[in-house]
């Protein structure tokens, strides 16, 4: 290119810059309109039937195969098509699915369960006991490389007495199994249908609410309803468009457009953008948690009144509004809400910063540095929380370096424990036991990431698992929060809100916050 | 090239419009980059969380971003970095450039075809995606973004420094030097560079402008500086998304970049109108 001609084409662009930001500025608009938070949906109006709905969300399935799957991008279509045999309801609550009943036996070892007649796979063949006992058998079997397996290794035997009856019998009593059965990588699957040949990674055969159409993937999923659905009347819609729209600005231009009529939206900064416009915006608080990973295996964190001083001196609520704009809640250990430990129980979460001080003090640490990994846009509020946790250190003296890397790598590192202090989400869970045994157990799958443990903490942690009695549960949970707050390998910060943004018309949708998106069946077009 | 030519170009620079609005433009940028702790009224990475998002007013000049810094300040400071970056990267350039494209030329023979054939290869990447592989292969960091935009813009300059070369190296006073009994140093920095100087001058203002954008290009790529130091790209970057919510912190980076680069352009230009003996 000539200079003249770069020149030239410089200025163009130049001027059109100018004309975008001016136009930019014209329309600013206020946040006004407050989000619909769970559970508030319309209910005067008689649901319809039909129509298509076309939802969008960044990041398409990944695969197909139900136990396998671990991405979140792929329970949210696979949900609809594979069922496991228990429920959430927007508390969180487990609730009946396709088992109708459950009994524990006295000791805490037997589960007996009555499964839902008159339920059908997609390819009309009755689904039975002997389909879900073939299920977990897969699941158990290690070279399926199921995600869910951990979960399910207390079971020891599975007898089917009768079509409608499924016992699992357990080496030791544990109470997380039954949330664990409500997990979308425990669907399940039609014995005949896999063992006829078919391949579970190619294709699909549920007992979902929907059935799959046509895929081209990172492109469009079509999902078409299932009409021999077992919940009367539903699902409502004749079926569902699921487009793959990689960023979430074009995300909501396409529902402002009204090229779109649902989608997903993680990005808090987008849902509030989204909460300015006529569209209805429904949030929820998240299971999955921002934060602070301390390294206790590293020398500059061995020392626990270290780690507490770090935890003293960060007000949360400050990188919520900061990384976050604040749409979100301050969170405990335990993100479940019926969990929750109340804060003012937990040590340091009222920032002090004298105490922080005073602890690095007694430590006869003087100028601790330490570097934090971040992934460079997952969650897009990593790299900011970094910046204000780096801020708000340097009030006690602690030099804390940034170092932002690709996703890729940034997993790579953090699985193996490979870093002092990691900004991290993690996948939450409805059940506490699943939350916390893989990282603060000694022998936890992922205790090698938390790089902490103690025998105290084991006991706890083994004493809640066998516990079936919820109160009880919560008693030990909240004792082991205590101690994870005060130990402080972590510092806890904050959940999201995770969004579903919709058009006024579309209704019937109850948003979870274990990010399922099951509320589909009964969403209907009002138009 | 005499003193007296250079005031006559220097004059001639000032009857250019546009070559002036570049000079201009390019010494605000230059005197806020230099003077930064003066100019700015915040120290850039200071927040102050009640404040986040604060539109423009008599405190924040500019507006305050996500943490409530001022966007002023770090506008200013974010010159300083890009300036920093762009000028120590184009003189690495240039002089690496410079020095491989006079020696290819004065040997000559095969060592001038193996080293041109290796620039051609540099030559033949798109800028940006050379730039983009070195950062990603160097990570992050102000000095990697330096070495990466260097590494990009030498073949330019090794172009420019042999093709000079190769115009005078035969002509009489050449070899009336050499037979004079000058060395190759001599001949080569006191003979043949001085006749390279003018399209120099023109393709370093010219690879300013481009080492500006691509060290924006990095940053808003996250390849570029460490946060929370302040650059123009990662601003731009970082505030994309909140466009509607708050459009000052996505404008005012996006035009102080687009003046940085407008400048440097406009000036080059100028300076290639006043320089080139064929436009004469």
């Amino acid at each position: 290119m000539s200079h003249h001609a770069l020149f030239r084409s410089l200025l163009r662009a130049a001027a059109l810059l100018l004309v975008i930001f001016l136009l930019a500025a014209c329309s600013t608009v206020q946040p006004t309109a407050a989000p619909v938070d769970a559970g508030a949906a319309a209910a005067s109006v008689t649901p319809k039937s039909g129509g298509v709905l076309i939802a969008a969300r960044a990041a398409d399935a990944k695969g197909l195969d139900p136990h396998v799957q671990t991405a979140f991008t792929s329970f949210r279509a696979l949900e609809h098509i594979y069922e496991p045999l228990l429920r959430l309801d927007a508390d969180m609550n487990v609730v009946p699915g396709l088992a109708e009943s459950w009994s524990w036996s006295e000791d805490g070892k037997t589960l007996t369960m009555a499964l839902r007649k008159g339920v059908t796979f997609h390819d009309g063949t009755p689904m039975t006991a002997d389909d879900v006992k073939f299920t977990f058998e897969r699941i158990l079997n290690e070279e399926t490389g199921a995600a869910a397996r951990s979960f399910f290794t207390a079971i020891e035997s599975i007898e089917t007495p009768d079509d409608a009856t499924v016992v699992f019998t357990l080496s030791a009593p544990n109470a997380a199994i039954l949330a664990a059965m409500t997990n979308p990588n425990s669907g399940i699957l039609s014995k005949s249908w896999v063992e006829g040949g078919a391949d579970p990674t190619t294709g699909t055969n549920g007992t979902g609410p929907f059935k799959l159409a046509s895929w081209e993937p990172d492109n469009i999923m079509m999902l078409e309803a299932n009409r021999a659905y077992w919940e009367a009347g539903l699902p409502r819609l004749d079926g569902i468009e699921f487009r793959t729209i990689p960023d979430e600005s074009s995300i909501l231009a396409a529902l402002r457009s009204g090229d779109v009529d649902w989608a997903i939206i993680n990005d808090p900064r987008v849902g509030m953008t989204a909460a300015t416009t006529n569209l209805t915006v429904m949030r929820s608080p998240a299971l999955a948690y921002h934060v602070l990973q301390l390294n206790a295996s590293r020398p500059q964190f061995a020392d626990q009144r270290v780690r507490l001083a770090i935890s003293c001196a960060i007000d949360r609520q400050q990188v919520l509004d900061t990384a976050s704009l604040g749409e979100g809640e301050v969170t405990s250990p335990a993100t479940p809400p019926n969990y929750r430990a109340p804060l003012d129980q937990l040590e340091c979460y009222t920032p002090d910063i004298a105490r922080a001080k005073q602890l690095l003090a007694d430590a006869g640490v003087s100028d601790l540095e330490f570097t934090v990994i971040a992934a460079a846009d997952e969650p897009p509020t990593a790299v900011s929380e970094a910046q204000n946790i780096q801020a708000q250190l340097e009030a006690i003296g602690v030099k804390m370096n940034i170092e932002t890397l690709e996703l890729g790598v940034y997993v790579d590192r953090w699985l193996k424990g490979d870093f002092d202090a990691a900004v991290a989400l993690n996948g939450g869970n409805p059940d506490p036991d699943n939350m916390f045994f893989r990282y603060w157990h000694s022998t936890g799958n992922l205790n090698k990431v938390a790089n902490y443990s103690s025998p105290e903490l084991d006991a706890l942690l083994e004493e809640a698992r066998s516990t079936t009695d919820i109160a009880k549960r919560q008693e030990l949970y909240l004792q082991i929060q205590k101690m994870l707050a005060e130990a402080a390998p972590w510092v806890w910060l904050y959940v999201g809100y995770e969004y579903r943004v919709m058009q006024p018309d579309v209704l019937g949708y109850t948003p979870l916050s274990n990010g399922s998106t099951v509320y589909l069946r009964e969403t209907y077009l009002n138009r | 090239m005499n003193q007296k030519w250079q005031k006559h170009g220097f004059i001639r620079l000032l009857r250019n419009w546009s070559g002036l609005l570049g000079l201009f433009l390019v010494t605000v940028y230059v005197t806020v980059a230099i003077f930064a702790e003066t100019l700015a009224l915040f120290p850039p990475n200071e927040q102050h969380p009640t404040d986040r998002l604060q539109p423009p007013g008599p405190v924040y000049r500019l507006g305050a971003d996500e943490f409530g810094r001022d966007l002023l300040s770090r506008l200013i400071f974010g010159a300083r970095n890009s300036l920093k970056v762009a000028l120590t990267s184009v003189a690495a350039a240039t002089l690496a450039g410079v020095t491989i494209g006079l020696l290819a030329a004065y040997i000559g023979g095969l060592s001038d075809n193996v080293i041109m054939r290796v620039i051609d290869l540099l030559f033949a990447f798109p800028a940006i995606l050379l730039a983009l592989f070195i950062a990603a292969v160097l990570g992050p960091g102000e000095r990697n973004t330096i070495i990466a935009i260097a590494v990009v813009y030498l073949p330019i300059f090794a172009r420019v420094g042999r093709a000079a070369a190769l115009d005078v190296k035969d002509r009489e006073f050449v070899d009336a030097a050499r037979s004079l009994g000058a060395g190759h140093l001599r001949l080569i920095g006191r003979h043949i560079l001085p006749n390279a100087t003018a399209p120099i001058i023109v393709q370093v203002t010219l690879a300013l402008s481009w080492a500006i954008l691509t060290e924006a290009s990095l940053s808003f790529l996250g390849l570029g500086v460490i946060p929370p130091a302040p650059s123009w790209g990662s601003m731009l970057s970082e505030s994309r998304v909140l466009m509607e919510l708050a459009p000052w912190t996505v404008i005012m980076p996006g035009l102080a970049i687009m003046f940085a680069i407008l400048g440097f352009n406009l000036l080059g230009d100028g300076l290639r109108d006043v320089l080139d003996p064929k436009l004469q």
